[in-house]
Order: structure tokens, then C-alpha cells, then sequence
């Protein structure tokens, strides 16, 4: 069953909100940290990269900081940063689920 | 460079259909350039190319600049915008890199489209449905709705503008419900769009939008052609200068007297008591309304109210279309019944089989008769003190005159 509207975060769009912890990022910059985070295990297609750039700011997990010619970099807010802690505790109660079963 | 014009044989929203259409032309050497009621093509050297439409996530016209840039550097080259609906891109390369590596994000973009296409729908629909009630007023709120539309364009022009925009709100609801289908499947993880287009590389040739806005362009033009040329033939006379036979009761019939004289009130040479008009129209070959005002000199009405003025106005139509006799008679049975001034009012229903329906309306000081005859309509209002249900036969012949 896929997952709804920010509910939960799928794969791509925990790595880009990840991309944004420590500092403020343009769109290739994105692409950049989750190709090098991964060792590209995660693809991001352009399209996909800024649908979810489009769909967090207009959520408010991520806002517009600085525009410089065709480049627009964008920051974590607070919002941003508590989907992002409550999705990381989620992945790791599933992962602390797996383990405890020995059947793993 | 050569460029070479199209009618979009793909609907819009089939984005499969659309994307291996823009792959075929491609194929052939014409590669998209603009897609507006038409599609705009440019002559190159035939290559594989694979399209992609991206919906638009906001208004705009054309794509950000670092959007367009971050699509070039994966091998994606913008080429134009679909207005409303999606940024059209192409890629060159033998294995292209998906634009989408997330059918849940991808739905999230249709989902966008979605809503804005709902709401800026919403008031364009808001003003077709005005717009539609409006026309539609114009034609039922009049006391005879059919009558109009027999004698004027007007009627039927907007009956047809009706359609257009029902046609209209029919195809934004559609858009909508595609783009909605495209999204929910994506939501449910079934990636129909790419899969789809890499194995079959057809499209379902659909010219539905564009054969239904001719159909009405057509009747459009066919409509005020037929106004136009029908305004040619037709004709206004003074009585007195009209030589030929008239499919009507002449005053001079019913009155049987041979004093009559025609009762003239001439301006700039048109008599407005003693005329005859003839015209024709889409829905009756033949209409003449003739009214008629004399004066016996020497006599008086039978309530003595002054000197004996009777007058008669008839109209006749001979309708194209039979199974529209019946619900004339009925319209002018209801308005000729109507009683706004509170005088006296006797309908009655007379059996002649000479007739397919024959009804007489007697007021305070006039009788009306409603008389049909296979695709022939009469109405004769006569203002005197004979009875026209004594010229029965006088009905019949005008009626049945080649």
C-alpha cells in the first residue's frame, strides 16, 4: 500500500530531507550528498527530485534561502527537521523490530 | 527549416499516447516544437528521441531556469509547454535516465495538477453554466420559445452555443478525471505511464475533441450564413403593390362586403396597416405574416362604438420538419389562451378532419384561429364582428394553395 502525502516518507524523499540537515542545499547539491551517502543505491530522477523540493516547501519542511541565477538553495525548518526525527525513529524501530526476530 | 503543422490525433491527458506520438514523428525527422490547438513540428534528421511530460506543479509557462538546466545535464532538453497541463521534454540517449525514480512522489505531482486544475476550473465552469443559463433563458423564457426559433436564427444559434458549452465543461471534467486516474494509479505503485510506453510505443488516435468543436464550428457558420442569405430573399411589401396570391384570408373574404376599403397609414411610402412580409428560415421554407385594416364607410361595430374599422393579421408557416407542427399549435394554443387583461376568454376545439387540429379563441373584441394542416400553420387574428368560423373553407383553401 503506498504511503500517503507526508505520513510517512518514502525512500527518496527521506534522503533529500536528510540532504538538508547540516546544511542548506541547491537542488544538484541534493543529488549530489544522497548519490554520495548511498553509493548510488538511491537514483533520484530530475523530475522526482523536484517534485519533492515543490511539495516540501509548500508542506514548510524546507524553505527558499538564497536564489542565484538559475540556482535556488533551500534550508530545513523545524518542521522539516521533526518529520524528519519522527521518520528516522520509525525506520529505526523497524530495523530494532528485524533484529529481534530470529528468524532474520 | 522546415516546420510542419499537425492536429493532435492523441488526447492531451493520454500521456503514453502522447509521448510515442511526439517518438514516431520523431522517427520520421519531425520533432515537436509547440503544442497549442495544433501541433507545431520542426524538420530535422530522423533519430530516436523519447518524450516525457511533466505536469506543471505551478503556473507557469515554462519551466524554472535551474529546472530546465538540472533536466539538461541527465539528457533531458526542455522543448515546449502544453498550457495548463505539462512541460514536454526530450532526451536523445539510447538508455534516457527516468525523470522519476518515485511513483508516490510522481503521484504527488498529478495529484498537484489535479487540484490545480480544480480549481481554476471551477470558475471557468461557474461562467459556462451563467453563460449556458443565460442562452437558455433567452430561448424558454420568451412566451414562444419554438415561434422565435422558427422565425430567427437567434434561437437556434444559441442552442447551439449551449451545446458548445456544455461540450466545454464535459471535456475540463474529463482532463481532471484522467489526470486523477494517473495519480491514483501511481499512488497504488502501478507505474503505467513508462512501463508502458517502453514496450508498446503506440497511441490511441482519438479526434473526438477536435471533430465535435467542428461539427459546432460548422453549424456556427452554416447558421449565420443561412441568416444572412435569408435576409436577402426576404421581403416587405405594401398590400396594395402585392400582385401575387397570398396563403391567407383576405379581410375582404370575411367581411363579404363590398364596400370595404383598405384603411391606409402611410410613412415615407410604407403602409404599416397593409403589408405583407415574407421571409424564410432554417426550420420553415416558407413564412408570410400579412396584417390587413380596412373601414365600411357608413357603418358602425354592432355595439354601435363607432365607425366599422375591422382588421386581420395572419401568419403562415410552412415547417421543414413536421413533428414540429404539434408543439407550435401547442405554444400558440397557450399563449393565444392566456388571459393577462381579465376580459372573456372561449377556446374551443373544433373537429374538422379537413384539418389536423383547428382551435377558435374568442376574446372581448378579436377570434383567433390556430389551424394545421400536414406541415402548415395558420394563425388568423381577426378584429371585427363577423365569424371566422364561418370561412372554414376559405382556411382550408388558403392553407392547401401550391
Amino acid at each position: 500500500m503506498a504511503k500517503k502525502a507526508l505520513e510517512g516518507l518514502t525512500e527518496s524523499m527521506y534522503y533529500i530531507l536528510m540532504a538538508f540537515l547540516k546544511e542548506d542545499r541547491c537542488g544538484k547539491d541534493v543529488i549530489e550528498f544522497v548519490s554520495k551517502k548511498t553509493k548510488d543505491r538511491v537514483k533520484i530522477g530530475p523530475g522526482t527530485l523536484y517534485t519533492i523540493l515543490a511539495k516540501y516547501e509548500e508542506e514548510g519542511m524546507i524553505k527558499e534561502t538564497a536564489v542565484e541565477g538559475r540556482k535556488r538553495t533551500y534550508a530545513i525548518t523545524e518542521k522539516g527537521l521533526q518529520l524528519f526525527k519522527e521518520e528516522f525513529k520509525r525506520l529505526q524501530s523497524c530495523v530494532q523490530d528485524g533484529e529481534g526476530d530470529e528468524s532474520v | 527549416m522546415r516546420t510542419r503543422w499537425r492536429v493532435m490525433p492523441v488526447d492531451t491527458c493520454d500521456i503514453e499516447g502522447v509521448s510515442n506520438y511526439f517518438s514516431k514523428m520523431a522517427g520520421k525527422g519531425y520533432f515537436i516544437k509547440k503544442i497549442g490547438t495544433f501541433a507545431h513540428f520542426r524538420k530535422g534528421e530522423a533519430r530516436r528521441a523519447t518524450y516525457h511530460l511533466e505536469p506543471l506543479t505551478k503556473k507557469e509557462t515554462r519551466p524554472e531556469e535551474e529546472l530546465i538546466a538540472y533536466f539538461q545535464e541527465t539528457g533531458w532538453e526542455y522543448v515546449c509547454t502544453i498550457t495548463g497541463l505539462f512541460h514536454v521534454y526530450v532526451s536523445f540517449e539510447e538508455e534516457p535516465i527516468a525523470i522519476h525514480t518515485d511513483h508516490v512522489v510522481q503521484s504527488y505531482a498529478y495529484e498537484h495538477l489535479h487540484k490545480e486544475l480544480k480549481d481554476s476550473q471551477h470558475a471557468m465552469i461557474f461562467m459556462q453554466i451563467a453563460a449556458t443559463l443565460i442562452l437558455l433563458a433567452g430561448v424558454f423564457l420568451l412566451p414562444d420559445p419554438l415561434q422565435s426559433m422558427i422565425t430567427s436564427p437567434v434561437g437556434l444559434y444559441q442552442l447551439v452555443l449551449v451545446q458548445w458549452y456544455a461540450y466545454g465543461i464535459y471535456m475540463m471534467y474529463d482532463k481532471r478525471r484522467k489526470i486523477k486516474r494517473i495519480a491514483t494509479q501511481l499512488k497504488e505503485g502501478r507505474d503505467s505511464l513508462q512501463n508502458k510506453s517502453r514496450h508498446k510505443r503506440g497511441y490511441a488516435i482519438n479526434y473526438r475533441p477536435l471533430i465535435s468543436w467542428g461539427i459546432v464550428m460548422v453549424i456556427n457558420i452554416l447558421l449565420l450564413c443561412v441568416g444572412l442569405y435569408s435576409d436577402k430573399e426576404s421581403y416587405y411589401k405594401n398590400l396594395d403593390t402585392y400582385e401575387e396570391e397570398l396563403p391567407v384570408v383576405r379581410l375582404a373574404v370575411i367581411e363579404e362586403s363590398t364596400n370595404l376599403i383598405q384603411d391606409k397609414s402611410t410613412t415615407e411610402g410604407i403602409d404599416y396597416r397593409n403589408n405583407v412580409s415574407y421571409k424564410w428560415s432554417i426550420l420553415s421554407s416558407n413564412i408570410y405574416i400579412v396584417n390587413e385594416q380596412g373601414v365600411v364607410p357608413n357603418k358602425t361595430w354592432l355595439d354601435g362604438s363607432g365607425e366599422y374599422m375591422p382588421s386581420v393579421r395572419t401568419e403562415f408557416y410552412e415547417l421543414r420538419f413536421q413533428f414540429l407542427v404539434k408543439p407550435l399549435v401547442r405554444e400558440l394554443d397557450d399563449w393565444i389562451g392566456k388571459n393577462d387583461l381579465e376580459e372573456e376568454v372561449i377556446h374551443e376545439e373544433i373537429k374538422d378532419p379537413r384539418f389536423s387540429s383547428l382551435s377558435i379563441t374568442k376574446r372581448d373584441n378579436s377570434e383567433i384561429i390556430v389551424a394545421s394542416r400536414n406541415n402548415r400553420v395558420m394563425i388568423l387574428r381577426y378584429w371585427g364582428d363577423e365569424e371566422l368560423t364561418e370561412h372554414l373553407d376559405d382556411i382550408y383553401t388558403a392553407m392547401t394553395m401550391e
